[in-house]
């Protein structure tokens, strides 16, 4: 026997991790890898009045197979007075931790708790652990309490940490424990798993009272004692009985987390129906509806495949619940559409969660959903922007407050706060820190960010600066506070706070449970999320015009119903695809004439294969060149072949690059399923070496040479964090088909739509018109007399020669909602006070109830043109409020009049001033027309320039984009009266002409033409700053980082 | 008439940090990117020439600024620098020109009119004006006008040449833009957006009018502007100082016998500070030799703990220092001067205490400092650190009220060992370890385990040892 075996064991059992933010200076993943190292017996994770970290402690130890008991507990100061920690041993003390939990965190603001002595006294089921404060008159009274009134196995916890008065201390806590009959036990107020943690648990502490470690004072530990101790010194520190104690209380905690079964909420299912038979009834009425020509047979089969696969996972009640929202999203006329996993199956297209038709892609749900990756279920499911509040609501108000919340979000520490809020607590000066921050490039892959700083100015020798990076590197990823997840709500059958604690949200009468969905996936748990999409709504609302003025009553699935129209893919093959989804950007518009979409799976392949994650694992030239022949497709074995097939073998969804571990490297589900989540965060984490050797040797050993093993994981590193599910991009797929549908045969009604639906996608305002002028379509000035709030579509009294597809004849007319500085109020009183035959004069305007503000917005956007003289002399009547009152209603205004009048260049100022937009000449043009421009070619003329000639090009900046897919590479859009122009500018170049790079609005780029296939690019060299000749411009570029 | 140049300096900070820099450096040829920045809205408020031409401009971003060039340095800016430059330059232009108006934070007013009759044209008058600021290093713009008012925004406009033609200067107020004026933002936008750019364009329209529309505040702001009469305002006055000097009939050896003479300068002080309700905390006493070569002045300063004007306070004070100077050669004359003058504060006046017996605690530790020297009387106080040779510190500053000391970590010893000794002897532990590990952030980090301990003669000691084994006597238990 060693001496080690002779040492008594012991359970930790006041352990705070990160979790208690800004206290416990160890991630629990690291704590319970450490206590097991240590061979302690137990470990409970104390966090104070939160489980929030528990899950993950859990899910370390099953992935690590670490023989360590997991505790779960929380630690309290009740009455802000004395201190307390909470364990369960059972289920119904986890129920009771919960709902005390959930108590306490509800009657405080966000982030913060309130516990009294009286909500103890209902406890039954938990243990109790007693920490004395060393006062001994205050603890004996705390103790008699804590007797006389508790009802739960309780025990006093001695803490010897080797401070000042250690001695004192333990004597009162002997004193109490005779006096008041108290059993004892020991712990170590765990604050880190090792003592080299320190120096970051003394930063946390001084960053939570906003202080300098300097000037902490006593408020820092006088030592590191709080951490996961070696057995040997618990020995030496504690008597064995008080050891032996720690595992008798561990002993009779019996509860674990896998032991949390959820249960689904019961109201889906009718009377009279079990689960199964009323979601199988629901599909049969769907499969009616669907297919009304009659189900093929292949269907059919389909159709019970994955019934079963569902009846197996026991997964009807998610779908019946998901089925119950969409109905309710239908009946309120809500749009909507699911994407994700499961969506995508014959199953949810009959349920009406999606409108893809399985039939038409040859999408397999088994792809989606597969008992061996042992995946739950994801559905998620998109509604329209502006009404998604309604469809929370409906839960709410169906489930209860109390059975239903939103998943948190973890906020971590991320580099910019780390950089500010350690350097802060270093003592470093504000403006030095924002000085760093705001010049380090972290996309810079040449230069770490470590040494970025050295050249900024921070000594790298100073003992304080190497403290500031290292801790700065150990800090980022600590979480700092929980908010709300963007959708996703759990549902349970009872009171939620049993199965988890709630707190509140930011958001007044929001409440957000204690775990993320990371955590509600390690348990099972199933989560229903609840998205906004702003196309949904812009696409409901040109449906709403169509049947308005064209008498069509369209809908998603009708629209994908009529199959691939060639003249939709051919307006999109020539990348005119503004306001389209998901393929509007500037880099998915260069990709649309190389890909060339033709049917539906190009168009799931397009929107997957401009994302960084294949970018970065450099997939888009072997496709491209195999798509179009030049490259010879081999599969290295048909394993692999039937995985990347749809392809043509180079891996771009996230699904088949967990597909090809299991098949090539021999991953099983499990291990896939951790690959997924690794993936997922292995910049952090750096999880992904462990990953490395086994999926190599994998492949190596099933034949594949080495190479292709490196590649492929060189393919999943470089996905990352961005790779994109099929799932997802099948259903978005759907979205950008009817888009286009939209955009090429109801163009009116699809600029009007997406115009009344912002803001939302890629453009702007200004850019969408534009757009829609050059595609003939007639865009009216907002009037006093003809606007509405929205814009509305007018018919044409001269309508334009259109090819015969497009339903013209339309024209839009800009509605009062763009003009700045209007209020709503004022539009809602303009609207009703607007006589049936117009306004006739501005006095009537003037006496209408407007505000003065809100009559100065109208007066500047020109919308009272037809009533008076120019904006100037308009908006100086109307800063008077003298005819307003009645007494004055009647007399002429007196004679004021401003004799200024504004130059063709302040109207255009005026306009994009009010709003952001103008009708009139382009500035490009009018700076052309008085020769203040050298000569230049337009938008409009480049694809007559030769490959590689020399141009200058002149434009207004409408965005730059600097992608961490190319390094040191910005794109700059500019905008002349013709079109867009694309501008690529290398890393040297704006380097070398910061100034007109970072601050021209108008800019003159000198250059060379790049072109290939029908995308063109002017490679810039000298940059000229043209934005003087518009002093007071104020076009507004967007910029990407 | 033209009555007032306004000079307006948009960097003194800036200018000062660069003059340093010039001194030091003994070449400006190369001047790198310097910008001052505005903490509070994280914009540049003052930049060189340098930064200037890497495209960074005023009210810029600190972002942008920094984004467009890599070697800049920044400073943030603080008001009180300003302040006092501004002071400064004040004083060092007083020497030469009357009439000076101090417009904080960055500008100075001068009154022509009053000096033309001195100097004789403007040209002279402008030349002087100029050689002081040259000899000051400071950036600075300058405009005419008939009021201050007009005269600060024509300066700061920075754009305009300095002109004494009315007209002209008429010509170059009309062209100042809105956003040059003192009006708030609001009202800026407004005007623009009714196409009014310029203060020209401001002027043309009727008063009423005008106001109906914009109220009181921009019609006074035009009428500050228009003004032909400047409104009444303080004319800069250097600060008063006590200063007197006295030639002694005969060359006084004896450093004794110059306190008799003293009586009667420090009298005279005394009642010049009465006078004035004032009193000094500090005075300096030269005395002047016959040869200055050979033997130049020597300054004694005497200071008393808290402002004083009393005549046989300062003479008590006076006398501790002069007893015991040791001539080094006979002197012929003696000047007394004040430092900062101080309102006077409310000493203790109650009605029936004797003044004579007692001391107040401020007099005895003047009278203390006086006689053995400011820097060896101290105040003990207590810092919050962990580290025992850091909690305790020594302060000379002393103040009437010393805070209250905070309350110590645990037991500690009343003697603390400047420095801690190597144990050399057997100890007896009483009590202990109590680990202190602190301080990883500075030079003087500690990791050691606290004992307290009875020596061989029975003294209660603080003993530490630390990770390496070695023992340390850092105290004793009284």
């Amino acid at each position: 026997m060693n001496a080690r075996s002779d040492l008594t064991g012991y359970a930790e059992l006041h352990c705070v991790s990160n979790f208690s933010f800004l206290r416990g200076a160890s991630h629990p993943e690291e704590l319970v890898i450490q206590a097991a190292a240590l061979n302690y017996h137990a470990l409970a994770i104390t966090d104070e009045c939160s489980v929030a970290g528990v899950v993950r402690a859990y899910s370390a130890i099953k992935r690590h197979k670490l023989k360590l008991k997991l505790i779960v507990g929380a630690e309290f100061s009740v009455n802000e007075q004395f201190k307390i920690v909470l364990l369960c041993p059972s289920r119904q003390a986890y129920a009771e931790l919960c709902t005390l939990i959930t108590e306490a965190r509800r009657r405080c603001d966000k982030g913060h708790y309130q516990l009294f002595s009286n909500d103890l006294i209902p406890l039954k089921h938990c243990l109790l652990l007693w920490f004395p404060t060393g006062q001994y008159r205050q603890d004996s009274q705390t103790g008699r309490w804590l007797k006389s009134h508790l009802n739960v196995p309780m025990w006093l916890a001695c803490e010897r940490l080797l401070a000042h008065d250690a001695q004192q201390h333990l004597a009162c806590c002997h004193k109490l424990a005779d006096k008041l009959n108290f059993s004892t036990l020991c712990s170590s107020d765990v604050h880190m798993h090792e003592q080299n943690r320190q120096p970051l648990q003394d930063i946390l502490t001084a960053i939570r009272l906003g202080t300098t470690v300097q000037s902490a004072g006593f408020a820092l530990y006088s030592n590191s004692e709080r951490y996961l101790r070696p057995r040997e010194k618990l020995a030496k520190l504690y008597p064995k009985a008080q050891l032996e104690q720690t595992l008798e209380v561990a002993n009779q905690c019996h509860f674990c987390l896998s032991q949390l079964s959820y249960e689904y909420p019961a109201e889906v299912v009718p009377q009279g129906y079990s689960a199964q038979s009323y979601l199988k009834h629901l599909v049969e009425l769907g499969k009616a509806q669907r297919f009304k020509d009659g189900v093929p047979s292949s269907v059919s089969e389909l159709i019970d495949k994955e019934l079963a696969l569902i009846f197996e996972q026991q997964y009807e009640y998610f779908f019946l619940t998901i089925a119950d929202l969409v109905r309710f999203a239908k009946s309120q006329h809500i749009l909507y559409q699911g994407r994700g996993s499961a969506a995508n199956s014959v199953v949810c297209y009959c349920l009406e969660i999606t409108a893809v038709n399985p039939t038409k892609v040859d999408l397999l749900f088994e792809r989606f959903i597969s008992k061996e990756r042992n995946e739950p279920p994801d559905i998620d499911v998109d509604f329209e922007h502006e009404r998604r509040e309604e469809v929370i609501q409906y839960i709410y108000q169906k489930y209860g407050r109390h059975r239903a919340a939103i998943a948190a979000t973890v906020h971590s520490f991320k580099f910019k706060g780390a950089v500010r809020e350690v350097g802060k607590a270093l003592g470093f000066a504000p403006t030095q820190l924002d000085f760093f921050i705001k010049n380090i490039n972290r996309r810079d892959k040449q230069q770490r960010w470590q040494e970025q700083i050295t050249l900024l100015g921070l000594d790298p020798q100073a003992p304080l600066s190497r403290w500031f990076i290292a801790l700065v590197e150990q800090i980022i990823g600590f979480p700092r506070h929980l908010s709300q997840h963007v959708g996703g709500f759990v549902i349970a059958k009872g009171p939620l706070h049993e199965l988890v604690p709630i707190e509140n949200a930011t958001m007044k009468d929001r409440t957000v449970i204690q775990w993320d969905k990371d955590d509600i996936e390690t348990l099972k748990l199933l989560k229903v999320d609840v998205l906004a999409l702003g196309m949904l709504s812009a696409i409901r609302k040109a449906f709403g015009l169509i049947a308005q003025h064209w008498q069509h009553h369209l809908c998603m699935a009708s629209i994908g119903a009529t199959g691939d129209d060639p003249k939709v893919y051919g307006m999109l093959q020539k990348a005119d695809s503004v306001g389209v989804f998901q393929i509007e950007s500037r880099a998915q518009m260069s990709m649309l004439p190389r890909l060339k979409p033709r049917n539906y799976y190009d168009l799931v392949i397009q929107i997957a294969i401009v994302r960084p994650g294949p970018i970065q694992g450099d997939m888009v030239h072997p496709y491209l060149r195999r798509r179009d022949g030049l490259e010879a497709i081999e599969y290295p074995s048909n394993e692999v072949k039937s995985v990347l097939e749809r392809t043509l073998g180079v891996p771009i969804f996230q699904e088949q690059v967990i597909k090809l571990a299991m098949v090539a490297a021999g991953f099983s589900g499990g291990e896939a399923d951790q690959l997924r989540r690794a993936m997922a965060s292995w910049k952090k984490t750096g999880e992904m070496t462990v990953f490395r050797h086994k999926l190599i040797e994998g492949m190596t050993t099933r034949g594949y040479s080495a190479d292709y093993a490196e590649r492929i994981f060189k393919q999943i590193c470089g996905f990352g964090e961005y790779g994109f599910p099929e799932s997802h991009s099948a259903s978005f797929a759907l979205l950008a088909y009817v888009s286009a549908w939209l955009k090429y045969y109801y163009p009116a009604a699809f600029y009007c739509a997406l115009l009344n639906s912002l803001p939302m996608g890629f453009y702007s305002p200004s850019q969408l018109i534009q757009d829609a002028r050059r595609h003939n379509i007639e865009v009216l000035p907002i009037a006093i007399n003809h606007s509405q709030n929205d814009h509305t579509l007018v018919r044409q009294t001269q309508p334009n020669n259109r090819d015969n597809d497009s339903h013209g004849g339309y024209a839009i007319r800009l509605g009062f909602r763009l003009v700045k500085g209007l209020s709503s109020q004022g539009i809602e009183r303009l609207m009703a006070r607007r006589p049936k035959d117009g306004f006739s004069q501005l006095k009537q305007v003037q006496q209408s109830g407007l505000t003065r503000p809100d009559l100065a917005a109208l007066a500047s956007s020109d919308a009272l043109a037809e009533l008076a003289g120019n904006r100037f002399e308009t908006r100086w009547q109307m800063m008077t409020t003298e005819h307003t009152l009645p007494l004055f209603a009647e007399l002429e205004p007196a004679q004021e009049h401003l004799s200024l009048k504004p130059s063709e260049i302040e109207d255009l100022i005026e306009d994009h001033q009010s709003t952001s937009l103008t009708l009139k000449r382009h500035p490009i043009s009018i700076l052309a027309e008085q020769q203040r421009l050298q000569h230049h070619v337009k938008a409009s003329e480049l694809s007559a320039c030769r490959h590689k000639s020399v141009v200058t090009v002149i434009g207004v900046v409408t965005g730059k984009q600097s992608p961490g897919t190319a390094s040191g590479v910005t794109f700059v859009t500019l905008e002349d009266d013709t079109g867009n122009i694309n501008v690529v500018l290398w890393q040297g170049t704006t380097r070398a002409q910061k100034q007109p790079f970072l601050t021209a609005k108008i800019l003159q780029v000198s250059g060379i033409i790049e072109k290939k296939d029908e995308v063109i690019h002017v490679i810039g060299g000298k940059l000229t700053d043209l934005t003087h000749l518009l002093e007071g411009f104020s076009a507004k570029s967007r910029d990407f980082h | 008439m033209l009555t007032w140049l306004y000079l307006h300096f948009p960097s003194l900070q800036l200018d000062a940090i660069q003059a340093q820099k010039t001194a030091e450096q003994n070449d400006d040829s190369h001047q790198t990117p310097l910008i001052v920045l505005d903490p509070k809205q994280n914009q540049v408020c003052q930049l060189n020439q340098s930064a200037f031409e890497q495209g960074i401009r005023l009210n810029m971003g600190m972002a942008t600024a920094a984004s467009l060039c890599a070697d800049l340095s920044l400073v943030a800016y603080q008001p009180h620098i300003d302040e006092t430059r501004l002071k400064e330059l004040a004083q060092w232009l007083y020497q030469h020109i009357a009439d000076i108006v101090i417009c904080p934070p960055k500008g100075l007013a001068l009154k022509v009119s009053n000096m033309l009759s001195l100097y004789g044209s403007f040209e002279h008058y402008w030349q002087q004006v100029v050689s002081v600021l040259i000899q000051q290093q400071v950036t600075f713009s300058a405009a005419l006008a008939h009021n201050i008012d007009a005269a600060q925004l024509l300066a700061k406009s920075g754009q305009c040449p300095l002109s004494h033609d009315p007209n002209e200067v008429s010509r170059q107020l009309e062209c100042l833009l809105v956003e040059q004026l003192p009006l708030a933002a609001t009202h800026v936008e407004q005007l623009h957006r009714i196409g009014i750019k310029t203060l020209g364009q401001l002027l043309a329209i009727d008063r009423r009018s005008l106001g109906k529309r914009f109220g009181l505040e921009v019609l006074s702001t035009i009428e500050a502007i228009k003004r032909k009469q400047q409104r009444p305002v303080v004319f800069y006055q250097p600060p008063e100082h006590y200063s007197q000097y006295l030639e002694l009939f005969h060359e006084v050896a004896q450093a004794q016998v110059l306190l008799f003479p003293l009586k009667r300068m420090v009298k005279h002080m005394s009642l010049f500070l009465q006078k004035r309700d004032q009193e000094i905390a500090e005075l300096t006493l030269t005395l002047h030799h016959r040869d200055k070569q050979l033997h130049p002045d020597t300054s004694i300063i005497i200071g008393s703990s808290g402002g004083e004007y009393r005549f046989d306070q300062w003479m008590t004070l006076i006398g501790l220092k002069v007893e015991r100077l040791n001539l080094a050669a006979p002197v012929v004359g003696l000047t007394i001067s004040s430092g900062q003058m101080l309102d006077k504060q409310c000493h203790n006046t109650e009605l029936l205490t004797s003044s004579n017996s007692k001391m107040s605690n401020n007099q005895l530790i003047s009278r203390l400092q006086a006689k053995v020297g400011k820097a060896h009387i101290c105040a003990m106080t207590l810092q919050a650190d962990h580290r025992p040779e850091f909690a305790f510190d020594y302060t000379s500053e002393l103040k009437p009220q010393m805070p209250e000391p905070q309350p110590l970590p645990g037991p500690r010893p009343l003697i603390l060992l400047p420095e801690a000794k190597p144990v050399t002897q057997k100890y007896q532990l009483l009590h202990g370890p109590e680990r202190i590990r602190s301080a990883w952030w500075s030079d003087n980090a500690v990791y050691r385990d606290y004992f307290i301990a009875r020596d061989p003669h029975g003294a209660i000691c603080w003993l530490y040892n630390e990770p390496g084994g070695s023992w340390f006597l850092q105290g004793y238990f009284c």
